[in-house]
């Protein structure tokens, strides 16, 4: 098993959500929706067909005090492997320009 | 709201970082040392520990050797000169073994809910060593080069809320003083900054037990830097709520300021005349910016605070969000209970029964901004595998594009506008089932109709955009000042330089440091 703050755990299953397909603009709050329902298994399985009925479940949903979770340590790097689907890989072009500040700094 | 505007802020009386030491000042803490097991090159262990509103917090510090070509500001570097956890209660000897065993694992290291913090540094070298060699020699360091720098060690993120199994924000966020946002993570920087100043002490008598101390008024000028990239940006998108939070408590400052209507004081323009003075940056935009303010500050019409907002508003936007900076400083006014009001409360609920003609009409009302831009957006944001370091790319050059943030808040507005207005079913809600991917924008109106700065009302993928706008916004919310871009994508600044020392704290310091000066 692995402790998993509350955010971080919205976090990853949000970005696995979306490497699995969902919509952008969706997989925040439904991640949060199943997480704070004990409903993390299930929502890897959620599909497009889902959401019609997920959305209206979001908006009935009351708000519930975050806690840890306490995940298997498999289940965890099956959600953290989805999420990695929507980084980019590294390149030295994206290294030096898309971010700030040298790669040394000893001033 | 406008990017050219929110590029300009300055550090003022709500910043969080102000806050945070006026909550200390009311308390007046004790900031205790119970390990200090350093060596003579200044590497081991250190725990700073203080009672704040009635928990015990304790900066955990782990100071080790790092060869200088391994030293970068960016979070993709894999080792730093000192690593800190902002600890919650007395960490134990075991609690410092875990640590030290996370520490060197960086991004792949876990935290507890024991920890409410996470923070890397690397030494400014050059005014390190400079200050160090002229203590061992009995001398103070030269004042000109500690204001060049501004600060011994530089951070990058400050992480918390969560981030690596940290405590998540609200299992804290009830406590005295944890309310505002980033009381955690200002409270980890102010006592990284001690540290600092005890480390540079520690390391001259080591080399000359005879060395001298660093004199208060110097050791308060040294602040902590900090370099800041792309991170900042997406998170004022991702907040909206907050977004708002702050800038309608800083709206709602400058209108009871106003309306007190104080006389000018004085010493706190020549503060700021002095500070612009000394602040100065290679880069040749914010250098004139800053020049073209101190110039104008020398023309400030000495009357009250109502008279300086009108005379501002001919002025530069540096010389206008500076003068409201310091017409609320010079308000009898402490503006306690707004900063109670910057924290996010519960999130805007979804309301799907909202008829469609209503969404257009708040569409049209409140995101008029995003329906009428036509500006090209060559911009796309996404996140590199390497330590999820946030990037900014441009199409057909830069591969991910597939995977583009979801930041075309502009792009989105025109979607759902287009979308709703095809739309026959009468509410939300049947909109929603048939575009669920329009969730996301629709909250985002929602949250416009109740929060009237929610958004940066500019595409952030527009040619002309500079992210440093953005994150020089969010620093001089955090209090940070000196701000000194080194690209549009990145600058450095400083925080807390001229605030008040633990042992100030104690005893009779104020928070009477906006715009430190030498």
């Amino acid at each position: 098993m692995i402790d998993l703050s509350h955010n971080e755990t919205c976090t990853y299953l949000a970005l696995a959500l979306e490497g699995k397909g969902l919509p952008q603009g969706l997989t925040r709050p439904l991640a949060i929706y199943a997480v704070d329902q004990g409903l993390i298994h299930q929502a890897l399985n959620w599909d497009q067909a889902d959401l019609p009925n997920l959305i209206q479940d979001l908006a009935a949903a009351d708000a519930i005090r975050p806690s840890r979770q306490s995940l298997p340590l498999n289940l965890w790097q099956r959600i953290k492997t989805l999420a990695a689907q929507t980084y980019v890989p590294e390149s030295e072009t994206s290294k030096h320009s898309g971010a700030g500040a040298g790669v040394s700094d000893n001033d | 709201m406008r990017l050219a505007r929110m590029g300009q802020s300055y550090p003022h009386k709500l910043s969080f970082s102000r806050q945070l030491i006026r909550a200390l000042i009311a308390e007046r803490p004790k900031v205790r040392t119970p390990l200090w097991d350093l060596d003579e090159d200044g590497y081991g262990r250190a725990v700073y520990s203080l009672r704040f509103g009635g928990y015990t917090y304790s900066l955990v510090v782990m100071s080790s050797a790092l060869a200088d070509d391994q030293r970068s500001d960016r979070v993709i570097a894999e080792a730093w000169d000192a690593c800190f956890t902002l600890f919650d209660g007395l960490p134990t000897p075991n609690d410092l073994h875990r640590l030290a065993a996370q520490q060197p694992l960086q991004e792949g290291g876990r935290y507890s809910a024991k920890e409410l913090t996470l923070s890397r540094a690397n030494k400014s070298v050059r005014l390190f060593n400079t200050v160090r060699d002229a203590l061992a020699q009995g001398r103070q360091p030269d004042p000109a080069q500690i204001n060049a720098t501004g600060y011994l060690m530089r951070t990058t993120a400050v992480y918390g809320n969560g981030k690596f199994g940290l405590a998540d924000r609200a299992d804290f966020a009830h406590r005295p003083h944890m309310g505002a946002p980033f009381m955690a993570e200002m409270l980890t920087v102010w006592l990284i900054r001690a540290f600092t100043h005890d480390l540079v002490e520690h390391c001259a008598k080591a080399l000359n037990p005879q060395a001298a101390p660093l004199k208060p008024t110097l050791r308060r000028h040294l602040g902590v830097g900090n370099s800041t990239g792309l991170g900042m940006a997406p998170f004022l998108v991702h907040h909206p709520e907050l977004l708002s939070n702050w800038v309608t408590a800083r709206e709602t400052a400058l209108a009871r300021a106003l309306a007190e209507n104080a006389p000018i004081r004085i010493n706190l323009l020549g503060r700021a005349q002095q500070h612009l003075n000394q602040w100065h940056t290679e880069d040749t935009q914010a250098e004139a910016d800053i020049r073209q303010t101190e110039a104008e500050l020398k023309q400030v019409p000495l009357s009250t605070a109502q008279a300086l907002y009108a005379w501002s508003q001919t002025r530069s936007l540096g010389t206008q969000e500076l003068c409201v900076a310091l017409i609320l400083e010079g308000a009898d006014d402490d503006f306690s209970d707004l900063a109670a009001t910057m924290a996010q409360a519960a999130p805007t609920p979804l309301d799907l029964t909202m008829p469609i003609a209503h969404l257009l009409n708040l569409l049209e009302d409140k995101m008029i901004w995003a329906l009428e831009d036509t500006a090209p957006e060559p911009w796309f944001w996404y996140v590199s595998e390497n330590k999820l370091e946030p990037r900014l790319g441009q199409p057909g050059i830069d591969i991910g594009a597939e995977q583009e943030q979801p930041l075309a808040i502009a792009r989105d507005m025109r979607a759902l506008h287009t979308i709703a207005r095809a739309h026959k079913g009468p509410t939300c809600l049947d909109l929603l089932q048939t575009h669920p991917e329009m969730t996301a924008p629709l909250r985002r109106v929602l949250v416009a109709a109740t929060h009237p700065f929610s958004e940066i009302q500019e595409s952030l993928l527009a040619p002309a955009m500079r992210p440093i706008d953005m994150l020089r916004f969010k620093l001089a919310f955090f209090g940070a000042s000196k701000f000194d871009p080194k690209s549009a994508l990145w600058t450095r600044i400083t925080l807390f330089q001229g605030a008040p020392l633990p042992r100030d704290i104690a005893e009779k310091g104020q928070d009477d440091w906006w715009l430190a000066k030498l």
